[in-house]
C-alpha cells in the first residue's frame, strides 16, 4: 500500500518551517541541550531536545497541553499546505488517524491536589482542587476530537497509542486509502519525551545518554553515549497517488513486534530488518535506529546492510532532532521528502569518530545516490517500524 | 471473500468475571451498579460505580481466574512482581483475555496472529507520588531508587496488551487503540478489517478500562459528567429523568478470525463481524452533535459495508449514557439510520456502568447475547419514556427475541462514533 504525500506541517527541536529544518539538518546541527524545560540535574540525562517555540494555544488551549497544541495547530497547516481548508467538501470524505504515545499527566498540576490532601485518609480534599478540565486534558483523543472540530473532519479515524503509534496512524491511513473509505488522509503524530516520568523510565532502561553536551556522540559514532529525548508535532495528508494536486512524495510503511527483544525493552536489530525488508527495494540511503550505543548499533548495521544496496549511505535525523518517541515515522517522512526533493543527504550530527562497519556514514552532507530512502525507528516493548519515502 | 467470525469471547464486569456472569445478569435483568467498595470513596461527591467485585487483586488470585492457560501463572506473577496489578484494568485485559482465547479451543498462534485493543486513559494513581511529596513538591530525583513496585509513577498506555500478547504468545503487531470511549469498537472493527483483508490469521481483540480509583473517580467528578445521585440507579439511558453516567470498569476480549479458517479447525462461531462505520462529529468537544446526523452517517456506513438494509436489523445496543445530551442525539441517529423503524434498542450501561475505553467491547459482548440466548439485554432504570428519545427503548427486563443482525453504538469524546454490525451466525449470510 503506497499513499502520495500532499502536505506537511511540523514543530520540531530544530524549528518549525519546513525547508528552514531541512536546512539545519543538511547543516548538521543538533537540538540537544541541557534540560531545556525543567531542571533535570539530579537525573542521569541531564539533556533535551525541544522545541523552541510555544504554541499559540487559543481557546483550545483549556483542554490540550503544550504539545497537543502544537499538533493541533500542525494538523490544520498541513491541510493548508494541501490546498485543503476548513469547509471543503473534500473533508467529508477525510479521515484523521492520529498516534501519542499516551497521555503522560502532567503532575505539577496535581500539586494543588496534593496539598490540600489529608494524609490520614483519602485524597478527596486535594482532588477537589483539581481544574474541571484536569480530565479532559487527559483523554487520549482530545487532539483527535479537536482537530476533527476544527478541520471539519467527517470521515473515518482513529487515535492510535504506544511507542510508534505514529507509524500506526501512517499505516491505518494508508490502509483506509487502499480500501476505498476515504479520499484523504490527515496524519497526526505528537509526543514529548520531555517529562520528569519519561526521562526517568528511559534512564532506567539504560538508553538515554547520560554524559553533558560536550561528550555527546551520536550513533554510529565510536564513542556513541545515548539517546537524547526529544519532542515533536508532525502532520502529513495522505492521498491515493495522483489523486491530489502538490504530490511532494509517497510513502509505505511497515510496523511489528519483537517478541524477544533486548532488556532495555528495545528491539532486536534483526528483528527491525525483518519489518524493513517488507518495504526495503534495493534502497541507497537509510535513516537508522539509532540507538547510539555502539553494540546495537554495529547490529543494526550489519542486518540493514543485507537489505539495502551495498553502496548505501546511513545517516540518522535522531542524531539532530533527539528520540522522538510515538511521532519519530512521521517526523522521518516528513524531513526525508524534503530531503529528497532537494536531492541531499544531511550527515549524522555531530559524528566525530565514525565507527567501523557496513554501510557508508555521512559525514557531510552528500547528494543523494537515488529518489528513495528507508526510515527506521524502534521503541519499547520490542516496536519497530519502517517507512520507506520516494519522490518523483 | 474472508470473513471476519468471532470464535471467542471473554468478559470482566460489575457482574463479575467472565462471559456467563455478564449473560446471567443481562438475561435476569438485575443491574450490578453500587457503592465502590475498592477504595474509600465516602468523601468523593461520586461514590457508586459499576465495579468489578473484586477487592483486591493478587497474582494467586489472578493465575486461577484466568484458569487453565499455558503460563498463565508466571504472567500473574510477572504482573504482580511489577506492579502492574495495582492497575485494575491490566488483570481485567488478563481475565478476558484468557477467557477468550479458551471458550475459542485455544487456537494455535502463528507470525499472523495480531493483537488490536483498547486501552484506557493511561493511569496514575495518586498514592503512587505520596513518598515522593515533601515540602510542597515532587521530588523526581529520589524516584530511581524508591522500591518498586511501591512507587509506580505511569502505567505505559499498552502495559495490559503487552502482557496478553506475552500470555497467548502472539508475535505480530500489538496495535493499542486510545480513541476514549470509542477504542473498544475500533479495536474490533481494526481486527476484522485485519482479517477481510488477509493481513492476519486471528487477531485477539477488545478493550479493557478502569477509572475506579481515587484519580478516575476524582477527576470525573470534577467534569461533572456522573449523575450527581449517589445511587444504584445513577445511570437511567433514555429516562426522562435521566442526569448523567455511572462510571464503570472491566473488559471484553475476543478472537476474531476468518470464518473460512475457523470452520476448518472445528471452532465454533458465535458471531459474524459484517461490518463498521466511523465518522467523526466534527461539533464540540464537550458535547454531540445534537441531529445526531455523524452518528447515523457511522451506523449506516456500518450497514453498507455489511451490505444489509435496515430492515434486517433486529436490535441497536446503544452506546446510552444517559446522559441528557446524548440519548435523545442517539435516538434520531438511530431513527435515521433505520428509516423509522421501530427496531429494539437498549443500553447496559444502566446495569454495568460507563466502561469508558472498553464500553465499546463489552457492549458487543453483550450482543452476543441476543445470538447464543435469544435475549435482547435490557435497560436498567429506564421507567420513564422520554418524548426526546422516541424510539423502542427496551425496559429493564430483556426482550425475547430471534435476531439476524444487530448493531452496536460507541461514541467517544469530542464526536468520534463507531458503529460495529453482527450477525447472527444462524441466519443466512
Amino acid at each position: 500500500m503506497i499513499a502520495a504525500v500532499a502536505g506537511t506541517a511540523w514543530r520540531t527541536p530544530l524549528g518549525r518551517e519546513l525547508r528552514a529544518v531541512a536546512s539545519r539538518l543538511l547543516a548538521g546541527e543538533r537540538a540537544a541541550r541541557p534540560s531545556p524545560l525543567f531542571d533535570a540535574s539530579a537525573y542521569r540525562c541531564t539533556l533535551g531536545a525541544a522545541i523552541p517555540d510555544a504554541p499559540t494555544g487559543g481557546r483550545h488551549r483549556r483542554f490540550l497541553d503544550r504539545v497537543g497544541l502544537h499538533a493541533l495547530e500542525v494538523g490544520l497547516e498541513a491541510l493548508a499546505t494541501a490546498g485543503l481548508r476548513p469547509g471543503d467538501p473534500r473533508l467529508d470524505r477525510a479521515g484523521l488517524f492520529v498516534g501519542t504515545a499516551g497521555p503522560r499527566p502532567r503532575w505539577e498540576e496535581m500539586l494543588a491536589a496534593f496539598s490540600g490532601a489529608r494524609a490520614d485518609g483519602p485524597w478527596a480534599c486535594g482532588l477537589q482542587k483539581l481544574h474541571p478540565f484536569w480530565m479532559l486534558q487527559h483523554l487520549s483523543n482530545n487532539v483527535h476530537a479537536l482537530l476533527s472540530m476544527e478541520a471539519g473532519i467527517r470521515g473515518e479515524g482513529a487515535t492510535f497509542g504506544g511507542g510508534i503509534a505514529g507509524a500506526e496512524a501512517l499505516l491505518a491511513a494508508t490502509r483506509a486509502l487502499d480500501a476505498g473509505a476515504l479520499d484523504v488522509a490527515l496524519v497526526v503524530a505528537y509526543d514529548s519525551l520531555l517529562a520528569p516520568e519519561a526521562l526517568v523510565d528511559l534512564g532506567a532502561r539504560g538508553i538515554a545518554a547520560e554524559c553533558g553536551l560536550d561528550a555527546l556522540c551520536p550513533a554510529y559514532d565510536e564513542d556513541a553515549s545515548g539517546a537524547v529525548p526529544g519532542e515533536a508535532a508532525v502532520a502529513v495528508v495522505l492521498a491515493r497517488p495522483g489523486e491530489l494536486p502538490g504530490e511532494a512524495g509517497r510513502i509505505e510503511v511497515a510496523t511489528g513486534v519483537d517478541g524477544a527483544p533486548l532488556p532495555s525493552g528495545e528491539p532486536r536489530a534483526a528483528a527491525v530488518a525483518a519489518i524493513a525488508s517488507r518495504i526495503s527495494r534495493g534502497d541507497r540511503v537509510v535513516d537508522g535506529a539509532a540507538w547510539a550505543l555502539r553494540a546495537q548499533d554495529d547490529d543494526e548495521r550489519r542486518e540493514v546492510s543485507t537489505l539495502v544496496d551495498s553502496g548505501a549511505l546511513l545517516t540518522t535525523t535522531a542524531a539532530a532532532f533527539g528520540k522522538l518517541g510515538a511521532a519519530a515515522a512521521v517526523a522521518q517522512a516528513a524531513a526525508w521528502i524534503e530531503l529528497l526533493r532537494r536531492r541531499s543527504i544531511p550527515p549524522i550530527a555531530g559524528l566525530r569518530r565514525a565507527a567501523p562497519g557496513p554501510l557508508s556514514l555521512v559525514a557531510s552532507p552528500a547528494g543523494a545516490p537515488g529518489r528513495s530512502a528507508l526510515l527506521l525507528s524502534t521503541a519499547a516493548p520490542g516496536l519497530a517500524s519502517a517507512v520507506r519515502v520516494e519522490v518523483a | 471473500m474472508r470473513r471476519a467470525v468471532i470464535t471467542g469471547a471473554g468478559a470482566v464486569s460489575a457482574f463479575g468475571v467472565g462471559l456467563p456472569a455478564l449473560f446471567d445478569g443481562l438475561a435476569e435483568g438485575r443491574a450490578a451498579v453500587g457503592e465502590i467498595r475498592s477504595f474509600d470513596a465516602s468523601t468523593f461527591p461520586v461514590h457508586v460505580a459499576g465495579e468489578v467485585p473484586i477487592a483486591a487483586i493478587d497474582a494467586q488470585w489472578l493465575a486461577r481466574e484466568m484458569g487453565a492457560v499455558p503460563g498463565g501463572e508466571a504472567i500473574a506473577d510477572r504482573a504482580a512482581a511489577t506492579g502492574a496489578l495495582r492497575d485494575r484494568k491490566v488483570a481485567f485485559a488478563l481475565l478476558a483475555a484468557a477467557e477468550a482465547w479458551r471458550s475459542a479451543g485455544s487456537p494455535a498462534t502463528g507470525p499472523k496472529a495480531r493483537l488490536s485493543f483498547a486501552v484506557g486513559l493511561e493511569q496514575a494513581f495518586f498514592e503512587d507520588l505520596a513518598p515522593l511529596w515533601t515540602g510542597g513538591s515532587v521530588d523526581w530525583s529520589r524516584e530511581p531508587d524508591a522500591p518498586l513496585p511501591a512507587v509506580r509513577f505511569r502505567s505505559p498506555v499498552d502495559l495490559g496488551p503487552r502482557l496478553v500478547a506475552r500470555l497467548l504468545g502472539l508475535r505480530a503487531p500489538l496495535v493499542i487503540h486510545s480513541s476514549a470511549c470509542a477504542a473498544g469498537a475500533l479495536a474490533v472493527a481494526h481486527a476484522a478489517a485485519l482479517i477481510e483483508r488477509g493481513e492476519a490469521d486471528l487477531v485477539l481483540c477488545g478493550g479493557a478500562d478502569s477509572m475506579v480509583n481515587p484519580l478516575g473517580i476524582g477527576g470525573l467528578a470534577r467534569i461533572g459528567a456522573p449523575s450527581p445521585r449517589n445511587e444504584p440507579d445513577a445511570c437511567r439511558p433514555f429516562d426522562r429523568r435521566r442526569d448523567g453516567l455511572a462510571i464503570g470498569e472491566g473488559a471484553a476480549a475476543f478472537v476474531i478470525e476468518d470464518e473460512s479458517r475457523a470452520r476448518s479447525r472445528g471452532a465454533r462461531v458465535r458471531a459474524r463481524v459484517l461490518g463498521w462505520g466511523s465518522t467523526q462529529d466534527g461539533y464540540r468537544a464537550t458535547a454531540p452533535r445534537p441531529d445526531g446526523a455523524a452518528a447515523r452517517r457511522a451506523m449506516e456506513r456500518a450497514l453498507r459495508r455489511a451490505g444489509v438494509v435496515p430492515e434486517r436489523v433486529g436490535y441497536v445496543n446503544a452506546h446510552g449514557t444517559g446522559t441528557p445530551l446524548n440519548d435523545p442525539a442517539e435516538s434520531l441517529a438511530i431513527r435515521g439510520a433505520l428509516d423509522g423503524a421501530a427496531v429494539p434498542v437498549s443500553s447496559i450501561k444502566g446495569a454495568v456502568g460507563h466502561l469508558m475505553s472498553a464500553s465499546g467491547a463489552i457492549e458487543l459482548a453483550a450482543c452476543l447475547l441476543a445470538f447464543e440466548r435469544g435475549l435482547l439485554p435490557g435497560t436498567a432504570h429506564h421507567r420513564e419514556r422520554d418524548p426526546d428519545c422516541p424510539i423502542d427503548v427496551i425496559g429493564e427486563r430483556p426482550r425475547r427475541a430471534r435476531v439476524e443482525v444487530v448493531l452496536s453504538n460507541s461514541f467517544g469524546f469530542g464526536g468520534q462514533n463507531v458503529t460495529v454490525a453482527l450477525g447472527n451466525p444462524e441466519a443466512a449470510s
